[in-house]
């Protein structure tokens, strides 16, 4: 059983990827534990397995070997479906690419997690737009991502990561194509949410950026080298 | 939900107008090909059930030779010996015949060939209007005592045929003779029938030395119901006549159902060959779809990857480009069926321009809505596999690849 206030945990996770002839063990043996509340940055350099260890935590992928844990329970045998339900309600995704739907308005982007959770349109639209409030975007809100700034998509794609309420939000180096402002700016967002009782798991190679961060986790050639808090 | 997914579909066709449009050319040709050609043809069946019940069932034809579509070929010929042996059959209620021939005419110095009528006087010549559709529409009809009198088709009177207008009272030459115009019939449908001239039998002998010969016997029975058995027997009294064999007859015996399925086995074949046509398109077509999904699917890795980390589970990702290829389909196909449609009016009033009235387009509902669902589900078929593809992604792959 995972310890008491413990979110996520991974207990002696491999990852194992077969590319071409040759095996690349990513994760050897991996163990953490994600508590209620922590702003946890994971640093370590690439192809260190960081990314792969949060796409663990964020039940994006699986364990060659070992198990993962939400809430106590393991879910590392759980189906692809059941796995996507859980991330849409639970976990909140930023990534370095900001990743929103080319095709889609802001709103429409803030309003696409819901709708995989069957939330009935007005319900959508009315929990985007606050949320798009919440972000300072909503006078972009018909946008589509092509003509917004890599800083306003970035906090339309964090609006998008709050949108179905979830406990935890993975960012995968949210400030990566950001400038240095507007990557500031995008922290401080971070860090507020975070005081407002959200878990956050950040990715990141920036020393200063993973000093903002309560613990700090630090990986090198898929294992953990260094913990620090 | 299903609505998410249409509207979600109809952003990405906006956003890939050019190639969605060329994706769709070969189902809209396809669709605009079935439309047109069943649209054609179920008028022209209409038409011609509508023609059949007309004659009515209870007549039989008999041609020379063997027969197609109610047309003799051949050299053989019927003769006054063959109208008397079916007069005699049993069940027959009253026979006659008729003869025609291309001929030369004349009307007020101009000179034209088109087909001249022989056409009896006697009481058969009630049951020869009806089958071959003669009804006079102005002046009056041929009668006993009329030698060298004459009704003429529609288009004389309507001076197509001639540059002035034929009207009852003038005169006509007719191979050298000079014939009196009495009536005028009514139009026929096509525009070989309408130019016909119908002068009394016996003249028609005497100027288009055609001594003996029918060109057409026809038969009423006073029991439509035994139509069929009646048919038989002329079949069997013909072979003693005419001394031949069963199986080598040397003429042919059909019932207006025969013609009937006669008509109804070429439409069939037409519509086949159509159907087949247009199937080969709709396969391009969809292959073309299935091509534009696949390109979609690779295009949109990463939106898969990002779809599926924010909650979307497999049977919304397969939904998603189920409905998304469906939607190519579907507009593929609605812009088939306005072109269909515009393409077969087209055709009908080109045919009217030609004299041909029967072909006229028929639109019912169930073609339309048929045409539509057809269409959606040629395209959800051909997405079928990208769309399988697409569901079957690794979310942490398909974020990865760019």
């Amino acid at each position: 059983m995972a310890k008491k206030g413990a979110i996520i945990e991974l207990r002696d996770v491999w990852k194992t990827y077969q590319m071409g002839a040759t095996t690349v063990q990513a994760l050897r043996g991996i163990s953490l534990q994600i508590f209620e509340d922590e702003f946890v940055a994971v640093q370590g350099p690439s192809g260190s397995g960081k990314s792969t260890s949060v796409n663990m935590i964020g039940c994006l992928d699986l364990p060659t070997k070992g198990s993962i844990f939400l809430d106590g329970k393991d879910i590392s045998k759980l189906s692809e479906s059941e796995l996507a339900q859980i991330r849409g309600r639970r976990i909140g995704f930023v990534f370095q690419q900001f990743n929103l739907i080319p095709t889609l308005s802001a709103i429409e982007n803030v309003m696409l997690p819901m709708t995989f959770q069957g939330v009935p349109f007005e319900k959508r639209r009315e929990r985007a737009e606050n949320l798009l409030k919440l972000v300072d975007m909503d006078d972009r809100a018909n946008h589509r991502p092509s003509e917004l700034s890599g800083g306003e998509q970035q906090r339309i794609a964090i609006a998008r990561a709050l949108v179905n309420d979830p406990e935890v939000v993975l960012a995968d180096e949210p400030t990566g194509n950001l400038d240095s402002k507007t990557g500031a700016m995008i922290m401080d967002f971070l860090k507020k949410l975070n005081k407002e009782g959200k878990t956050i798991v950040m990715v990141t190679h920036d020393n200063n950026l993973a000093r903002k961060a309560e613990r700090v986790i630090f990986l090198k050639d898929g294992e953990i080298v260094k913990h620090l808090s | 939900m299903i609505g998410d997914y249409f509207k979600l579909s109809i952003k990405t066709f906006r956003a890939r107008k050019l190639r969605s449009w060329l994706t769709m050319i070969g189902i809209f040709i396809g669709i605009a090909a079935v439309v047109s050609l069943v649209s054609l043809g179920q008028g022209l069946q209409k038409a011609i059930g509508d023609l059949f019940n007309q004659m009515g069932t209870d007549k039989i034809m008999v041609t020379a030779g063997s027969a197609f579509m109610g047309l003799s070929v051949g050299g053989i010929e019927l003769k006054e010996g063959d109208l008397n042996v079916i007069k005699k059959v049993s069940g027959v209620d009253l026979a006659g015949g008729y003869i025609y021939k291309f001929a030369q005419m004349k009307f007020k110095d101009q000179t034209k060939y088109t087909y001249v009528i022989g056409y009896p006087l006697d009481e058969s010549r009630r049951l020869i209007a009806e089958v071959a559709y003669f009804k006079i529409s102005e002046g009056r009809e041929l009668k006993q005592g009329d030698k060298y009198k004459a009704d003429v088709g529609i288009s004389l009177s309507e001076g197509k045929l001639f540059s002035k207008k034929v009207s009852v009272g003038d005169n006509i030459e007719i191979e050298g003779r000079n014939f009196n115009v009495v009536g005028g019939m009514e139009r026929i449908g096509n525009p070989q029938d309408d130019a016909q001239v119908y002068i009394p039998m016996e003249t028609a002998r005497e100027i288009l030395n055609v001594p003996e010969k029918y060109d057409m016997l026809m038969a009423k029975v006073s029991d439509a119901g035994a139509v069929q058995q009646v048919a038989d027997r002329i079949k069997k009294r013909l072979r003693e006549y005419r001394n031949v064999k069963e199986g080598e007859e040397d003429f042919s015996v059909e019932t207006i159902n025969d013609l009937r399925d006669t008509y109804g086995t070429v439409m069939a074949i037409i519509q086949a060959v159509v159907i087949g046509i247009a199937a080969i398109s709709l396969f391009v077509g969809g292959v073309g779809i299935m091509n534009t999904m696949f390109t979609s699917v690779l295009e949109r890795t990463s939106q898969i990857g990002v779809m599926k980390a924010v909650g979307a589970a497999n049977h919304d990702i397969l939904m998603i480009f189920l409905v998304e290829s469906g939607v190519l389909g579907l507009l593929g196909g609605a812009v088939g069926i306005i072109f269909g449609m515009l393409i077969s009016k087209f055709v009908s009033y080109i045919t009217v321009l030609a004299g041909i009235t029967y072909i006229e387009s028929y639109f019912p509902w169930y073609l339309i809505v048929g045409a539509l669902a057809f269409s959606f589900i040629i395209g959800m078929i051909s997405g079928a596999v990208p769309a399988y593809r697409a569901m079957k992604m690794k979310p942490v792959d398909a974020l990865r690849y760019e």
